[in-house]
Parts: C-alpha cells; sequence; structure tokens
C-alpha cells in the first residue's frame, strides 16, 4: 500500500476542511453550554455570566482579528470604497473558521482570566498561530494552543479564582507543590478530604472552563468519530499512554489505580485529546504517523507534567509536537512495506521508549 | 619555517600588548570594584539591622554559607545575617539570609547576582523571597521560582542548611 | 601586505547606509544576543548599545590603523584578540566606575566579544580601509545598532510594564495593570523581533515590488 506523500504544510481541499471545522465547532459549542451549565451549578450565576463573556470575547476577538487582517493585506485588488472592501473580506475571514480557534481557546482559559487578557491571547492566536502562516491549512501550530501558552504566561498572575476554590486547590496543589509525586497519604488525604474523583470528573476544580464539562467531552469525542471527522486512535493511544505510564509511575510511588485515574482526569488531558490532539491541520496525515504523535504528545505532557511547575502541560505539549509534525511526516509518508508487522513492531518500539524516556526522566530528576 | 617564526613572534608581541594593557586598567579597577563590593556588605548589613551597634564575624562550616555575622546591640543579640553563596544557572549568586532571634527570616539581600534577567534577576528573586519565606519561619515550605529552577533549588537547601545551623546555636 | 585599499570612499553612503538600509539587526540580523537578552526595559537596551558602538570604534580604529602590519595568515586570530582585549577593558572600566551599569547587563557586557558586528565590521570594512572611513563606519553601525535596541527596549518596555523608566522619570501610557508582561520575558523578545523584521521586510518588497511595476510599465507603453 502506498502512502501519499506531499511537502508539508498541507494544503486540504475546501470542502473537506470546511466540512470537518463545521463539525467541530458543533461539537465546541456543545461542550460550551454544558461547561456553562457546570460553572452555574458549582459557583453560582455570576461566574456562569463570566464565562458566558469570556467565550463570547473570544470569539468576537478572534473574528475582528481575521477582518482586519484581510482588510490590510490587499493582495493587489483594489477596492473604491470601504464598504465594498469590507464585503469582500468577510468571505475570506470566515473561511478562517476563527471561532473553532476562539472557542478551543476560550474553554481552556480559567474563569478567573480578566477579559482583556481574553482579548490579547486571542489576537496572538489568531495572528501569530494561524494568519501569519498564511491562514487554515497552512499554520504549523496550533492557533488555540498558542494562546493558551500566551495566557499562561503573560497572564497567569492575574487570574483571580473563584471565591468556591479559596483554600487548597487539589491540582494546582499537587502540579506545583508535589510535581505529582505523592504519596500515598497525601492522595488519598486530598481525594477524601478535598474532592473525590467524581468531583474532578465533574469540574468542581480549578481548571479551565471546558475542561470542567469532561462527560460533554467525552460525549463529543463519540459524535466526531461517528462522524468520522477525528481518527480515534490519536485521543485512544495518547490517553492510554499516559494511563499505562502513570500506572507504572504510581506503583513505583506505591499508590493505588486511583493515581491513573486522577492524572487522566485532571487538567486538560481530555479536552486536549479531543479537539487539540485530533486538529487535522497541525497532526500528522497519516494513521502512523498519528500514533507517534499521540505517543509522545503523551510522553511530553507527562515530562512536563512531573518536572515543571507550570500546572498546565497540555499547551506545550501540543506546540512541540507540531513542531515535530512535518517530520514525522516526512518519515511516514513514503513507507512502502510488503511486512506489515514491521510497522507495528515500530509502533510498540516507539510506545515502549516513550514511558521509558517519561518515567526514566522523572525518576532520574525527583 | 621562517614564515611560521614570523608569524608566531607578531602574535607573540601581540598577545604580550594586550596583557600589558589589561594588567595596567585591571590594577586601577581592581581595588575600586573590591572596594565598592565591602561598601555593599556593609550597608547590606545596616539595611539588615539597622540597630545593630556591632557585628561579630564567624567562620563556619555550614555548607553553601561563607560567614555568619552576629547582630548586637550592646550586649543583647539582635539575629543573624547568613552570607550564602550558590551556583546558580549563569555563575555565583551570593546573598545575606537575615535571621531574627525567633527564627524567622527577615530579608533577603542580594550581593552578587549575575543571572539571567527575567528569570532569576535580583527583583525577580526578591519578590519570589517576599512571596516564600520572608516574614516566615526558617523552616517553611518553599516552592521554587517557576522558571528559575536551577537557581532557586540550591537557595532553598542553603536556607534549610542556614535554619539547621540557627537551631544547632539556640 | 595586500589588503585592498579602497580610494575614494563615499564617507556619506558609508554612515547612512549602516542606519537603515543594512541596519545589522533588522536586515543583516546579526548581534541578535544583546538585542534579546537586554532589550527588555529602554534604559538598559541604550545602555548596551551603547557600549557595543564604543568597542566597535574602538577596534575599528585599532584594526585600521594597525592593517598594515597585520599578516594575513592569522589575521583573524589578530582581531579576536583585539575585540577580546578592548571589550575586557571596556568592562573592567565599567564595573569599577559605572557599577549600575554592570549590575543591570551582567554577563552580556562580556558577551559582546562574540557579538558578530563587532568582528563583521572588523573583518569586512576596517582592515582594508584608512582611518577616517573606519570612525564613520563604526560611527554609523553603532547608530544603526542603537536605533534597533532603542525602538526594541522601547517598544517591549512600553507594553510590558506600560511606562518607560528613564532613572525614575516615568512615562506612563497605560496603567500598570493591563501591562502585558509577556513582552518582558525572552519570548516577548523574540515575537516583538520577529513583527519589526516582518514589518520592515515587507516594506521593502511593496517597495521592490512598486519599482518593478514603474518599470514594467515603462517598457510596455515603450513598446
Amino acid at each position: 500500500m502506498r502512502f501519499p506523500y506531499k511537502p508539508s504544510p498541507h494544503i486540504k481541499a475546501n470542502v473537506s476542511t470546511t466540512h470537518v471545522l463545521h463539525t467541530v465547532l458543533l461539537a465546541l459549542l456543545f461542550v460550551a453550554a454544558w461547561s456553562i451549565v457546570i460553572q452555574y451549578i458549582n459557583f453560582g450565576a455570576d461566574y456562569a455570566i463570566r464565562a458566558v463573556f469570556i467565550i463570547l470575547t473570544a470569539c468576537a476577538t478572534a473574528f475582528v482579528t481575521d477582518i482586519a487582517f484581510y482588510l490590510i493585506k490587499t493582495d493587489g485588488v483594489k477596492y473604491t470604497t470601504l464598504g465594498e472592501r469590507l464585503k469582500a473580506t468577510l468571505p475570506k475571514a470566515f473561511k478562517e473558521a476563527p471561532l473553532v480557534t476562539a472557542l478551543i481557546l476560550a474553554l481552556s482559559l480559567p474563569v478567573g482570566i480578566p477579559l482583556y487578557a481574553v482579548i490579547v491571547a486571542t489576537i496572538f492566536a489568531e495572528f501569530i498561530g494561524k494568519l501569519i502562516f498564511g491562514g487554515v491549512g497552512s499554520n504549523l501550530f496550533n492557533p488555540a494552543a498558542v494562546g493558551i501558552v500566551i495566557a499562561g504566561l503573560a497572564f497567569g498572575s492575574t487570574i483571580v479564582p473563584p471565591d468556591a476554590y479559596a483554600g487548597a486547590t487539589p491540582m494546582a496543589t499537587i502540579a506545583s507543590h508535589y510535581n505529582w509525586r505523592i504519596t500515598e497519604a497525601v492522595g488519598v488525604q486530598f481525594i477524601c478530604n478535598h474532592c473525590s474523583l467524581g468531583h474532578i470528573f465533574f469540574g468542581a476544580v480549578r481548571g479551565g472552563i471546558g475542561e470542567a464539562a469532561r462527560p460533554a467531552i467525552l460525549i463529543a469525542l463519540v459524535f466526531l468519530i461517528y462522524k468520522k471527522v477525528i481518527d480515534w486512535v490519536v485521543p485512544v493511544v495518547f490517553v492510554g499512554t499516559v494511563f499505562v505510564a502513570t500506572l507504572i509511575f504510581g506503583s513505583y510511588l506505591c499508590l493505588g489505580l486511583w493515581y491513573p485515574v486522577l492524572h487522566v482526569f485532571s487538567g486538560s488531558l481530555i479536552f486536549g485529546a479531543v479537539f487539540m490532539a485530533t486538529d487535522p491541520v497541525t497532526t500528522p496525515v497519516n494513521r502512523q504517523g498519528r500514533i507517534l504523535f499521540a505517543i509522545f504528545l503523551a510522553m511530553i505532557t507527562l515530562i512536563i507534567r512531573f518536572n515543571a511547575t507550570h500546572t498546565e502541560a497540555m499547551g506545550f505539549s501540543i506546540l512541540i509536537m507540531n513542531m515535530f509534525v512535518p517530520f514525522i511526516d516526512r518519515k511516514t509518508g513514503n513507507i512502502t512495506t510488503s511486512k506489515p508487522w514491521a510497522k507495528a513492531a515500530v509502533l510498540c518500539i516507539a510506545w515502549v521508549c516513550a514511558i521509558g524516556l517519561a518515567l526514566g526522566i522523572s525518576i532520574m530528576l525527583g | 619555517m621562517k614564515k611560521i617564526i614570523s608569524l608566531g613572534l607578531f602574535l607573540g608581541i601581540l598577545v604580550g600588548l594586550s596583557t600589558v594593557a589589561l594588567t595596567v586598567v585591571n590594577s586601577i579597577t581592581a581595588p575600586v570594584i573590591a572596594r565598592a563590593q565591602d561598601e555593599l556588605f556593609y550597608h547590606q548589613l545596616d539595611v539588615a539591622f539597622p540597630d545593630a551597634t556591632r557585628f561579630v564575624h564567624m567562620e563556619t562550616d555550614t555548607p553553601h554559607t561563607i560567614e555568619i555575622v552576629r547582630a548586637l546591640a550592646g550586649d543583647t543579640l539582635l539575629g543573624y545575617v547568613y552570607v550564602q553563596e550558590i551556583v546558580g544557572f549563569a555563575d555565583v549568586v551570593r546573598y545575606m539570609l537575615v535571621m531574627d532571634n525567633d527564627g524567622y527570616i527577615r530579608d533577603f539581600l542580594t550581593l552578587l547576582n549575575s543571572e539571567t534577567i527575567g528569570f532569576a534577576d535580583p527583583v525577580r528573586l526578591y519578590s519570589w523571597a517576599e512571596g516564600q519565606f520572608i516574614n516566615a519561619p526558617g523552616d517553611t515550605s518553599i516552592d521554587i521560582l517557576a522558571g528559575a529552577t536551577v537557581t532557586t533549588t540550591p537557595i532553598i537547601r542553603a536556607i534549610r542548611y542556614a535554619y539547621d545551623d540557627f537551631e544547632s546555636r539556640r | 601586505m595586500d589588503n585592498h585599499k579602497q580610494p575614494n570612499v563615499n564617507l556619506k553612503e558609508v554612515f547612512f547606509v549602516n542606519i537603515i538600509r543594512e541596519n545589522p539587526v533588522f536586515v543583516m540580523l546579526l548581534s541578535l544576543c544583546p538585542i534579546l537578552g537586554v532589550s527588555s526595559n529602554f534604559v538598559n537596551a541604550i545602555s548596551i548599545g551603547a557600549m557595543t558602538g564604543l568597542v566597535i570604534l574602538l577596534t575599528n580604529i585599532v584594526v585600521s590603523l594597525l592593517s598594515r602590519i597585520i599578516p594575513n595568515e592569522v589575521r583573524i586570530p589578530v582581531l579576536i584578540t583585539i575585540i577580546a582585549t578592548s571589550v575586557t577593558l571596556m568592562e573592567m572600566l565599567v564595573h569599577a566606575y559605572i557599577p549600575a551599569m554592570h549590575f543591570a547587563l551582567g554577563i552580556f557586557l562580556p558577551l559582546i566579544v562574540v557579538n558578530c558586528v563587532v568582528f563583521g565590521r572588523a573583518e569586512a570594512f576596517a582592515i582594508r580601509n584608512k582611518l577616517i572611513p573606519s570612525i564613520v563606519d563604526a560611527l554609523g553601525v553603532s547608530a544603526g545598532i542603537l536605533l534597533a535596541l532603542g525602538l526594541m527596549g522601547f517598544i517591549r518596555e512600553l507594553l510590558g510594564t506600560g511606562a518607560i523608566d528613564l532613572f525614575g522619570l516615568y512615562f506612563r501610557l497605560f496603567p500598570e495593570h493591563f501591562a502585558i508582561p509577556l513582552f518582558i520575558m525572552p519570548a516577548g523578545a523574540f515575537i516583538v523581533l520577529g513583527m519589526i523584521i516582518g514589518i520592515i521586510f515587507s516594506v521593502k518588497m511593496m517597495k521592490q515590488e512598486k519599482q518593478d511595476g514603474l518599470l514594467k510599465n515603462k517598457s510596455v507603453t515603450k513598446a
């Protein structure tokens, strides 16, 4: 079997890209709605309204950025009036699917973030993450991940967490204080006293808005797979690798089965797995490449989680793996082999190496 | 052969000239620099304990600590100043850890810090110290500074050693 | 010594080409280390620009005076020795007499040794030109670097803290609360530098296209 080989970035046919993006948009809207409801249930009306404002601001800013960009970029065509020019930019702006980027970004931001930070992060995500590279289909980096990283780096100190979080917040404490190397006692104390695993799953802890709507994300995952819009291997392999690696690490720390479950449920792991790691533009083209992508994404996420003090590892690991995607595409693009087990062997070796590296580095550094 | 000798000679003369220039300037500037360091040291001691009348320097074996200075007002002990030195990311970081009589850390004064700006520069280190352990007991748990792990990890260890030393003197 | 001496060097040309058209930072993309490392506020950026300029001037003078004697085979080690000596001398003097600048610039002061612009000007210009043109070239390049550093420092400090701090005088544009600290960090340095280079190159390309367009029009009407 021949894999079609094209140099990246890949220019996809207009129809399929639009269809993919529209379906993803639908799923994102569903997750957004659920997350707003969760915010309302857990923290009251004013935080739900804040979440709504964050989402709306991100969408509006992304759209305005696209329009502004295409207003300035003349392409040599002369327009007589500003109105005409504006009308000409609208279809171009729509093609960029700003809402998908804006929604993924907005749903990853914590609810306590000030609105001007949302605006700045969205402008960066849209402009530097997507437009400068040539628009949808030509971007190297996941634009939402760019926005998340910038929001975290630039505005991390300005986030005001909701009052209900006052006191030790489990994820932040576990992440920064213990770097995820928690003992049995500490873990049990957290799970029993502060929240249960169900609590974390259903979103009563600090994190991004959309992360809280984990059941919605899982439903969205099933929906997107059913519509054949995303490849099921990426989320499954990614979450599976994280699970196995943290299982091994957990048994090294003499913790029970709840430890890998805690890892999988916390932070934006599931959200990133479903919406960011499956982005058709910034992930490898063929299935084998995607499996490799997912494996090493898991490795990098775990290395960052275990060894760095950032509370959120997903944005960084997505960006790092995006850099390797052209390389992965080149290497897996023109493999023609009559021995199907050769490909499987490569994947298994990669899997073992990734888990070994992640755990080895963490154990060595800790 | 002649070429090599003449080239070597030329290089040797050039290096000799530059050495002479550097030595001359060094002999002029080194005392000025040393004097400025001393002035900074005593200035920081004054900042640490404005009421102290005399300072007693003590040698010590505590790891990472160059010397310990006892601050006395008359005969009463006001506190200790641990002059500590750790190897940071770029170069040596030397600072004064000011501890009062009850084991509370009162201040963190930089003496020497050439770390990269934006990561472990003196301003950032001080705001980290303010948030973590200034006006707190010497054995509080201290988080490292995100982005300055290589520099702040030995500082935290050195503070531990200082507190252990303080405990042994009580 | 067979270094070609270029007669009749246009001094004005030498000075101005280094400021805008062949700006060492934005066009030639040299000397990026201090740009990215020290330009987080305006005063620091101008300081290191001034120090780099001084080193370039001193190096150009010495190299131009010695250009007749330097054997061609050991040209590079000799240049490096001269540059290293002048940088170390300057660093020692700054450490002793302007300690605040030494504290602020830290390790970037001795790093001027490996700054490509210093070596580049010595190698490309001073070693084959007379004293006066070399001095003018050094001044032009320094002006270019100061311009680049000043612009970067200005933008980064303005967006990163909302104000420009000139030794205690604050010129505030917007409240600190709304500042974006990203621009103070190294990531912001890369982003701002990339933006500036992008703008400069797109302006250049537009000018080029206009010129090409005019030429095309001319040829059409002639035919």
